[in-house]
């Protein structure tokens, strides 16, 4: 059995790197007992000094384990972790502007449109890390009652989406459970002939809003630190939580979202903290500018699209996606196309709310604003339970995929095609895998 | 007096500048530390039906100076501020002295115990918890059991696996609509006193948290935490489907009976000191069958043994023994060497 491991990795959980020799292996046997870091239900963490001819260890008990895991939280990690470039996507928000939605969403349109458009296969690299994003992918697109008015539960900042580990006696650090996906040619992809030398992990993480609040990084929650390390940012602003768009947007829209009496939340701030974050998790001084991409998404779309025009005043269009199968076994992106609309999005903000494209470009070299929709229609309140809910059948989002599929085109075309060869020297940067330390 | 502490999705909470998901109201005096190891406790999904149903939970958690016993109410709350789910975890602190002897589960079905919401703005709450006393503790016929199993000597099955390996949790998979808590109640009056209070336990389980045991867990049917225990090689009881009637064992025949047996027919008000149980390990149900959990009446885990660690103590104590010898005849070798052949030189 042959394998290429790379010579560097990084855990998806506490983001600690390590070489793959140093990783640990999950004894088969539970009589061994379970690993005094974890849960009950862990199997103990062991340092093998014995291999079957299989490549697999040898637990302390005799049995064979191929199971891995990080040497410095001791959480679980997919082998292919070892062999294949990671690219980490760091996305934040303010509470209630849509993560949730646009994660389930954008994963959910990456796995039919990379299949339809680009003949690449985007897979669970582990289904139990996914579980519960693919539980809010079924609940919105797979719903058997079409009919029925659905929403996903609010972020947790504790239970099911965290993995533990007890690196203090009796005090849990919880860590966000990561989602790894793998892009992947297929056969009839015109690379299909070397996958392993083009395929990609990328790696997400679902954090609550209240996680990118000032002071709500700590020891015990360090659930935001993938911002020091990710090779690509997303910022999701909700115009709908900006009183200067709900004015502008008033009588032109029944979103209840747009309500007056809602909250607004100053996002600008969280934009800021956002910064300062990935600044001090990267090691960057407190005013140098991160060389790595910015993607500013203003969700909810569907909602204030009318506002974006063209130079001319005409309606721009942001339903229809900017890529398309080019030839058989090969998709291509309009780059040209999304940076056009990111000047329309970015001229719109410089006339409601200035501050946001102020934060975002005195922080990051490279920003690109990108409109995306994850329902594309907008939610109801539901009488009974008080609580927003849109009809599963009346979903269609809209570029949630976009901002992906730029940054695959961006650092390589041996995957995805683009119309615009010049390389973008932030993407090149930013393309340096993780796990060589690039800060 | 116990201590509680309110967590849920507010627009503001007690920490400055907090909102969301946090801490609401806590009675004033509630160590500082306590407070991270509590709301880490509180994650909350409603069940198939789409709600409820609500998790009562018992833990002992490590504290800044010692455990701490827990109570808790984990269960959902109309929508928050934002229009989103919501949920509302109460938790209660207990003193050593606050511990009633009928057992948590008793103590948690007392009505008004935990708040179940919070509609004011964030406060510390100057007035402790007063917490009731009395319950009936010892054996009784396992009722619920023998509603939701067909045999009362279910829970025979549960007390016997929690006492013969306390380190090693017991799945319980139920209905939605079950009554968890009376179940976990009627097992743990089974236990001797000693054990009561330590048979952490949450009537609806979802997933456990590193350094906070969970001995019996209840997971609903229909969720991931049933589907992870169904798939495990973890000592499961499948309620939520017919079983058949359970192991003939003491403990099988205390719940059918509610008659106590042995070491456990003392009267309970004096089991606390008379109950001091055999305390050499037991090997246990490796394979995951509750019936060859109870298939005898072998000894059980005694109040602070732990078998690892007195392994672990024994093996210290025989090489530090080795070390010892092995430097004392060094020094001796050393010493014949240095005074030179017998006789000496001139």
């Amino acid at each position: 059995v042959s394998r290429t491991l790379k010579g560097n990795s990084v855990c998806p959980h506490c983001w600690h790197r390590f070489r793959p020799e140093d990783a640990l292996w999950i004894a088969a046997s539970p009589e061994l007992g379970h690993d005094r870091m974890l849960r009950e239900e862990d199997n103990l963490r062991f340092m093998p000094s014995r291999f079957t001819p299989f490549g697999e260890a040898i637990d302390p008990s005799g049995a064979p384990t191929r199971r891995l895991a990080c040497p410095h939280c001791h959480l679980e990690i997919p082998r292919l972790v070892l062999e294949r470039p990671m690219v980490i996507m760091s996305l934040a928000g303010s509470p209630s502007s849509g993560k949730t939605y646009f994660l389930a969403s954008a994963f959910w349109t990456l796995r039919e449109d990379l299949a339809r458009h680009f003949s690449v296969a985007f897979t669970d690299t582990d289904p139990e890390m996914n579980a519960d994003l693919a539980a809010n992918e079924q609940r919105l697109f797979l719903n058997q009652d079409a009919s029925a008015a659905v929403a996903l539960e609010k972020t947790e900042l504790e239970g099911a989406q965290y993995d533990s580990v007890q690196f203090d006696r009796g005090l849990p650090t919880l860590f966000a459970k990561p989602h790894l996906f793998t892009a992947r040619p297929s056969r009839e992809h015109v690379n299909g002939h070397v996958p392993d030398r083009v395929s990609k992990i990328f790696t997400l993480y679902d954090n609550a809003g209240e996680h990118f609040a000032p002071g709500a990084d700590t020891a015990r929650a360090p659930g935001t630190q993938h911002l020091g390390i990710a090779q690509v940012l997303m910022f999701i602003f909700d115009p709908t939580q900006d009183v200067r768009f709900r004015r502008l947007l008033s009588g032109s829209s029944g979103d209840p979202q747009l309500d007056p009496e809602s909250r607004a939340i100053r996002q600008d701030q969280f934009l800021v903290e956002m910064a300062r974050r990935v600044r001090l998790h990267a090691g960057l001084g407190a005013q140098e500018r991160i060389r790595r991409p910015l993607f500013v998404l203003l969700s909810k779309s569907d909602v204030w699209e009318s506002l974006l025009r063209e130079p001319d005043g005409s309606p721009l269009d942001v339903r229809t996606p900017p890529y398309r199968r080019a030839k058989p076994g090969l998709g291509r992106i309009s780059i040209r196309r999304v940076d056009h609309v990111s000047g329309r999005v970015r001229a719109l903000l410089l006339q409601v709310a200035p501050e946001i494209v102020m934060a975002a470009e005195d922080a990051f070299e490279r920003v690109i604003f990108v409109p995306v929709s994850a329902l594309g229609t907008s939610p109801a309140m539901d009488p009974a339970s008080g609580l927003l809910k849109v009809q599963a059948s009346r979903i269609a989002p809209r570029w949630v995929a976009v901002p992906f599929i730029y940054t695959i085109a961006r650092w390589s075309q041996r995957l995805i095609a683009s119309d615009l060869e010049q390389p973008d020297a932030a993407f090149a940067a930013a393309g340096a895998s993780p796990e060589e330390g690039g800060g | 007096m116990a201590m509680e502490l309110v967590y849920t999705s507010a627009p503001r909470g007690l920490r400055h500048g907090s909102s969301g998901f946090c801490t609401v109201a806590m009675t004033q005096g509630m160590p500082a530390p306590l407070v991270p190891r509590l709301e880490a406790l509180g994650g909350y999904r409603p069940g198939p039906s789409g709600s409820g149903p609500v998790a009562r939970c018992f833990w002992r958690i490590d504290g800044p100076s010692g455990p701490v016993h827990v109570l808790a109410r984990v269960g959902p709350a109309p929508a928050d501020h934002t229009g989103r789910t919501n949920k509302i975890a109460t938790y209660l602190v207990l003193r050593p002295d606050e511990l009633p002897e009928a057992g948590p589960a008793w103590l948690l079905s007392q009505p008004g115990l935990l708040r179940d919401s919070w509609n004011g703005e964030p406060s510390l709450i100057d007035e402790p918890v007063r917490v009731p006393a009395g319950g009936t503790a010892g054996p009784r016929v396992a009722a619920a059991w023998q509603r939701e199993c067909g045999d009362a000597g279910w829970a025979g099955v549960v007390a016997s696996c929690f006492l013969r390996e306390r380190h090693v949790p017991v799945h319980v998979i139920v209905r939605e609509e079950t009554d968890a808590l009376e179940l976990m109640d009627e097992v743990i009056q089974l236990l001797p006193a000693w054990a009561r209070w330590n048979a952490t336990f949450s009537t609806y389980f979802l997933q456990a948290v590193a350094g906070v045991p969970c001995a019996v867990r209840f997971c609903v049917d229909g969720t991931p935490a049933a589907e992870a225990a169904r798939g495990s090689a973890q000592r499961v009881i499948d309620a939520s489907r017919p079983l058949g009637a359970a192991p003939d064992s003491k403990y099988a025949r205390m719940a059918r009976t509610g008659i106590a047996e042995g070491d456990d027919a003392v009267p309970a008000a004096s089991q606390a000191v008379a109950a001091e149980p055999d305390t050499s390990p037991s090997p246990g149900s490796a394979d995951g069958e509750p019936g060859d959990a109870m298939a005898d009446d072998r000894p059980i885990d005694a109040p602070g043994h732990d078998a690892g660690a007195d392994g672990n103590r024994m093996r210290l104590a025989a090489v530090v023994t080795v070390a010892v010898a092995v430097t004392v005849v060094l020094l001796a070798v050393l010493f014949v060497v240095s005074r030179g052949p017998v006789g000496g030189t001139p």
